[in-house]
């Protein structure tokens, strides 16, 4: 990334990150307040306590989804390659409502649902790889339907076997970035942070695994230790995001699109990524003002990048 | 970098491609590979490369056993170019270039090394098309630019399953003039699979003809391209002339046999 995109994407950033807190409803001075470094009055306590914390949640998990997004198009040569579609989501949606369902892990501990979703996305890829083992790559995304569908289905069943827990279960399901604290965000940020970093450094191997797996092969990459490490990178950032914000669709399939178009790597898809679920909060936000505050859940982020995001893909079809 | 092939035998399942073949090339030589689609050329140039592993037999890089040597230690050594490059949206000229320093940087080298790379652009004469995107360059321009990524691999032997296949008559001249000069250039040692037999002539030091398996004829041009080979190798009547310009012979091709 060069100083010209890394300043802009700064600026995109800050750009979003302003306008996802103003759409809280919080006055301007509560923002600018907290630049003194302390929360002093109750407005700033908010933005602190509430504001802050959510919009790291949508920048954090948008960058995991942006980048897992990313490794998996390239690693797997197909551009409909996406955590949601790799199994990978559904496994890690899943293994936060079993955690749930069968009280393994407490619905509230940041550390016990990493765990729960990085255990359920390991599972989820694994038996998208089982169906697509030694099948073209390519193919991996129609199995990759296939597994998150079965997934899907079985976390389905769980909520059917105790509906008691469908209030606390749906934020999973659709995907939210609202009611998390600081303390949900201290090891997940560092988490997805760090595998981001990981991501960043096997640029090279991106790189060279994206035009075939004889032309890796021929500059020194043996291709299945390449998808390998890939496919793992990808099933923890996805554990990362869905740990804090469930199933959030469509950022980790459009996102990365629009960071190949601009051109980018690893960084841009982070900041694509970021920017696209930060940005999709905002108007969750604004719409929650336009209902009149009236629905209890608010509306969830998840909804809003489902219709942004099919209708991105929609024009993105047609382009191609 | 010389290659030494003993005795290599090669099968998909049960179906024997190569039965015995032997093959030296001498540091610095120019070889082409000739024979009829399915004659196992293209396997005989994978299994050099360490892309495939033998049934039996073996390969030596310059006294070293391939089977010995590590995935990047290949790449180091040996470039290979196939026939051809899968598309990938938006892949700019340089972006590729830089992946021949993949071999020497590793997984986590961020492909850096512009002096490398520009080296590379500017000796394959493509340094003006650096920031183009791929898929728009033309077929010539492309194998230029695949030439720059062997180059900026810096290996010491040059692999090429028919560099020429799909281009037009004055690209084909072009690419062969291009490889002529990087092995003048660089010192590499050339082997190449030519469908054409003329350009094999006139631009391979050596042509070694593959028959079922087996190294059918190896020599000089002059000695290997006959009207035997044509009929036995090839399967067609016709004349052999000597091209008065650049004294290598020409093929004639009459009829099918």
């Amino acid at each position: 990334m060069t100083a010209g995109r890394a300043v802009a994407a700064a600026v995109l950033l800050a750009a979003v990150a302003t306008a996802h807190l103003l759409a809280a409803g919080r006055p301007v001075t509560a923002l600018t307040g907290l630049l003194d470094g302390t929360a002093g009055g109750l407005e700033e306590r908010i933005v602190w306590e509430l504001g802050l914390p959510r919009l790291l949640t949508a920048v954090l998990t948008g960058a995991a989804l942006g980048v897992a997004g990313y490794v998996l198009q390239t690693a797997l040569r197909n551009p409909m390659a996406a955590p949601e579609f790799s199994g990978v989501n559904p496994g890690a949606v899943l293994g936060i409502l079993a955690g749930l369902t069968l009280g393994v892990v407490p619905a509230d501990s940041a550390a016990g649902a990493l765990a729960a979703a990085l255990l359920g996305g390991a599972l989820g890829g694994g038996i998208t790889w089982l169906f697509a083992a030694r099948r073209d790559p390519v193919q991996l995304v129609v199995y990759g339907l296939l597994g998150s569908a079965l997934l899907a289905g079985i976390a389905t069943m769980l909520l059917a076997y105790q509906p008691s827990r469908f209030g606390n279960a749906l934020r999973w399901l659709v995907g939210s970035v609202e009611g998390r604290v600081w303390e949900h965000l201290g090891f997940t940020s560092w988490w997805i942070a760090g595998w981001i970093a990981v991501a960043w450094a096997c640029s090279a191997m991106l790189a060279v695994l994206a035009p075939g797996d004889e032309h890796a092969a021929a500059l020194g990459l043996r291709p299945g230790v390449g998808r390998g490490v890939a496919l793992a990178v990808a099933i923890s950032l996805t554990a990362g995001a869905a740990g804090l914000s469930g199933a959030i669709a469509f950022v980790g399939l459009v996102t990365p699109h629009a960071a190949r178009r601009l051109g980018g790597g690893v960084p841009t898809a982070a900041v694509a990524g970021a920017v696209a679920l930060a940005g999709a909060d905002t108007l969750a936000q604004l719409a929650v003002h336009l209902l009149d505050d009236t629905h209890r859940l608010g509306v969830p982020t998840g909804v809003v990048t489902a219709l942004a995001g099919a209708a991105v893909l929609a024009r993105l079809g047609r382009s191609q | 970098m010389s290659i030494e092939v003993r005795d290599l035998h090669f099968s998909y399942g049960p179906r024997p491609i190569l039965a015995g073949v032997d093959l030296t090339v001498a540091p610095g030589e120019f070889v082409a590979l000739a024979g009829v689609n399915g004659c196992g050329k293209s396997t005989l140039l994978r299994l050099m490369a360490g892309l495939l592993q033998p049934t039996s037999g073996r390969i030596l890089l310059g006294g070293t056993p391939l089977a010995s040597l590590s995935r990047r230690e290949v790449a180091r050594r040996v470039a290979v170019l196939h026939q051809s490059l899968p598309p990938v949206p938006g892949l700019t000229v340089r972006q590729l270039v830089r992946q021949g320093r993949y071999p020497h940087r590793g997984p986590f080298g961020m492909l850096g090394e512009p002096d490398a790379v520009d080296e590379a652009l500017e000796l394959t004469g493509v340094a003006h098309l650096a920031d183009r995107v791929l898929d728009t360059l033309s077929g010539g321009e492309r194998q230029r630019v695949r030439l720059a990524l062997a180059v900026a691999q810096d290996t010491g032997v040059l692999l090429l399953d028919e560099p020429t296949a799909h281009l037009d008559i004055r690209h084909q001249l072009e690419v062969l003039e291009l490889v002529r000069s990087l092995r003048a250039a660089r010192g590499l040692t050339v082997v190449t699979v030519l469908h054409e037999l003329d350009h094999a002539a006139r631009f391979a030091e050596r042509i070694v003809a593959l028959h079922q398996g087996r190294v059918w004829a190896d020599g000089k041009p002059k000695d290997v391209i006959t009207t035997g080979l044509l009929a036995e190798v090839f399967g067609v009547a016709g004349r052999v002339v000597l091209d008065d310009l650049h004294g290598t012979p020409r093929c004639l091709p009459d009829a099918p046999v």
